[in-house]
């Protein structure tokens, strides 16, 4: 199945500068699985959203998702 | 001071201008930064005079290993907080630390109060007070562009200064250090001005051997390429802390219109890729960092008829962004810069005015004040008349504005509107409505700002939320950072600085410190800001969350007033118990 996966800001540098990605996955496969598969280092990860509404890493992909993974808050 | 078993501290009395040096063994077990500053406010505090009063003390002091090693950078300054009337801690960047370091002090402790408008010019064997009667009403800008003029040590020198907000007392006024970095918070520029001191220059020239180079450049050099190789630092060379706009907004903890929302429908427009985008045009160092977090950012102004343009630049951060930008509902990173600029000339604090800022405009909306005491319709979004607002407080242009000039809890105690006056500890939020961990920690901290005990780091990194796993966290790094705080490590490197590295470096330079002599400084360094506390008058039991805090969803959710105050009371007794114990 093909999910979309969006990459904003500073984990572009993970993603070749690509912003957005198309990505054929098969089986049950979760949305962190699909970001680390694509080079976004997990201490990285701030948190992910599907379709709009952040999820907990585990959730299960479907069909014509759409990922957005968001860079940690950062500071002192 | 590197090499002795001894802080060297250089006493200023601006009222009798005499100066004197101390070599202080006693403070040794301090390490330097926020623990000699610490122990020095605490000794020359007057607890029975006003906090503005002439003979209080302001203490800078540089850290155990300030510009030796990479990414420590930092002066600490400690003084009586007009904004909050409790203890004030605030830390600046630039070339301050590398200066004081060469120039041969570890601390400067400031008294007394000039008759007339002074600065003083501090070099390695002479300091002279200087008439500063033709500076006083300059902007910081200006004031520094004179300085430089006038004092020599180009290159090696720094400069700090205040603006007109700092001469009239605004209580959350701000110091200048080096054009782009700032003593920001707790209102140091007031304190100034109540000295009629408005600026110090420092030049540093000193030549300093490293004793065993080979074990000292070991340390270095795997410190170094941690910070340059590696992707730990990398986030804040890049697009910097502004990129925190995207996650908070899409996660709700982006404090938004008075935190009458915590997403901004226009957050994009303010967001990190836009302003490196669209404004981004230097990226700027302290001495002794690599990394070169500072972000400058350019907006064109017009400033006569004729297609006539200036172009203007200035630092941006994170925090500038929220409290200038989505906080006041501005929508365009332009004019975020534009109101940034309007708060460094006239020397104030950035998070506060943007947070009182948006008290006003909420409390103009609810008829709790007036047009004819505003004089100008505050609105969200408005920049043109926040550029107005801003310069009102400055000068203290009306009543109402001098009492706006005293911050958001005073404003809300004499108009009402204490429910969504946005202060932690009477000082201003940080950007951050990220859940219980910012809320606590900002309250708790011995300062009231994030940087206390990184409360919204807390609350992103915990999986679950857990009552005593939070509260713990948040003692055990409000300690930590104290022993941070005393080398003193700019908190961006805090995890290239684990405790293995800290001893590493610290030992290369003739330090014999154990792990359990970091925990035991950080300690002794808490404890006596508690004590500096209590002296001022401060009571843990007294402290209030404002109700919007739980109005409005953080990125955790809703919050629950009851647990709030259910962890205040867990943080405090375990403050108790710890100070119980000293006083055993």
């Amino acid at each position: 199945m093909k999910i979309y996966l969006e990459v904003g800001s500073f984990l572009k540098r993970y993603t070749s500068e690509q912003e957005s990605l198309e990505i054929d996955v098969s089986g049950d496969k979760t949305a962190a699985e699909v970001v680390l598969s694509v080079g976004v280092p997990e201490e990285e990860i701030g948190f992910i959203a599907v379709n709009g509404q952040k999820v907990d890493p585990d959730y299960v992909l479907k069909e014509n998702d759409i990922i957005r993974v968001y860079p940690l808050i950062v500071g002192g | 001071m590197i090499y002795e078993k001894y802080i060297r501290v250089l006493y200023l009395d601006l009222t009798t201008k005499k100066i004197r040096i101390e070599n202080r063994e006693d403070l040794y077990s301090y390490l330097g930064g926020v623990g000699v500053a610490s122990k020095l406010l605490e000794e020359n505090l007057k607890p029975e005079l006003d906090p503005m009063d002439p003979q209080q003390p302001v203490i800078f002091a540089i850290g155990a290993a300030s510009t030796i090693f990479p990414v420590i950078t930092k002066t600490v300054a400690m003084f009586w907080s007009p904004l909050t009337g409790e203890l004030g801690e605030s830390y600046a960047g630039g070339r301050m630390a590398m200066t004081l370091f060469l120039a041969g002090y570890d601390a400067i402790v400031i008294t007394g109060s000039s008759d007339k408008p002074t600065y003083i010019a501090i070099s390695r064997n002479n300091v002279e007070f200087k008439d500063a009667r033709a500076l006083w009403g300059l902007s910081c800008d200006e004031v520094g562009r004179v300085v430089r003029e006038r004092e020599p040590g180009g290159g090696k020198r720094s400069i700090i200064r205040i603006g007109p907000a700092g001469e009239n007392l605004v209580n959350y006024a701000c110091v200048c250090v080096d054009t782009y970095r700032h003593f920001g918070r707790l209102g140091l520029g007031a304190v100034l001005g109540s000295k009629k001191l408005k600026a110090i220059s420092i030049v540093g020239d000193r030549d300093l051997p490293i004793k065993n180079f080979k074990e000292y450049f070991k340390v270095y050099q795997e410190l170094y390429n941690r910070v340059t190789d590696t992707s730990i630092m990398s986030k804040y060379h890049d697009a910097g802390t502004p990129i925190n706009i995207e996650p908070l907004n899409a996660a709700g903890g982006l404090p938004t219109k008075n935190l009458k929302q915590s997403v901004f429908e226009h957050g994009d427009k303010i967001s990190g890729e836009t302003f490196a985008h669209k404004n981004l045009v230097r990226k700027m160092a302290c001495t002794g960092c690599p990394v070169g977090c500072i972000h400058i950012g350019q907006f064109r102004r017009e400033f006569d008829k004729g297609h006539e343009y200036e172009a203007v630049s200035v630092s941006y951060d994170y925090e500038l962004i929220f409290a200038l930008g989505s906080f006041l509902g501005i929508k365009s990173s332009d004019e975020v810069l534009q109101l940034i600029e309007v708060v460094e000339n006239l020397g104030l604090d950035a998070m506060s005015t943007g947070v009182v800022l948006g008290w006003a405009t909420e409390a103009l909306a609810k008829n709790l004040i007036t047009l004819e005491q505003t004089l100008v319709p505050l609105a969200f979004g408005n920049t043109k008349d926040y550029i107005t607002a801003i310069e009102y407080i400055a000068c203290k242009k009306n009543e109402f504005y001098s009492i706006l000039a005293q911050g958001a809890e005073k404003a809300s105690d004499v108009y009402g509107g204490k429910d969504f006056a946005m202060t932690f500890g009477k000082n201003e939020m940080p950007g951050y409505h990220t859940g219980y961990g910012a809320v606590i920690g900002a309250t708790v901290g011995a300062r009231h700002s994030h940087l206390c005990n990184g409360g919204y780091s807390i609350d992103q990194s915990m999986k679950e939320f857990d009552k005593e796993k939070l509260v713990e966290k948040l003692f055990k790094e409000e300690k930590e950072r104290c022993m941070l705080n005393s080398l003193i490590i700019c908190l961006f490197a805090r995890k290239v600085y684990d405790r293995e590295t800290i001893l590493a470096a610290l030992n290369s330079i003739g330090y014999e410190l154990t792990n359990e002599d970091l925990d035991a400084i950080g300690e002794r360094i808490y404890k006596t800001k508690l004590r500096i506390k209590k002296m001022m008058g401060y009571d843990s039991k007294n402290v209030r969350f404002p109700k919007r805090v739980f109005e409005t969803p953080s990125m955790s959710g809703q919050l629950d007033e009851k647990v709030a105050y259910e962890l205040l009371d867990m943080y405090n007794k375990k403050v108790e118990e710890m100070m119980a114990k000293e006083n055993a």
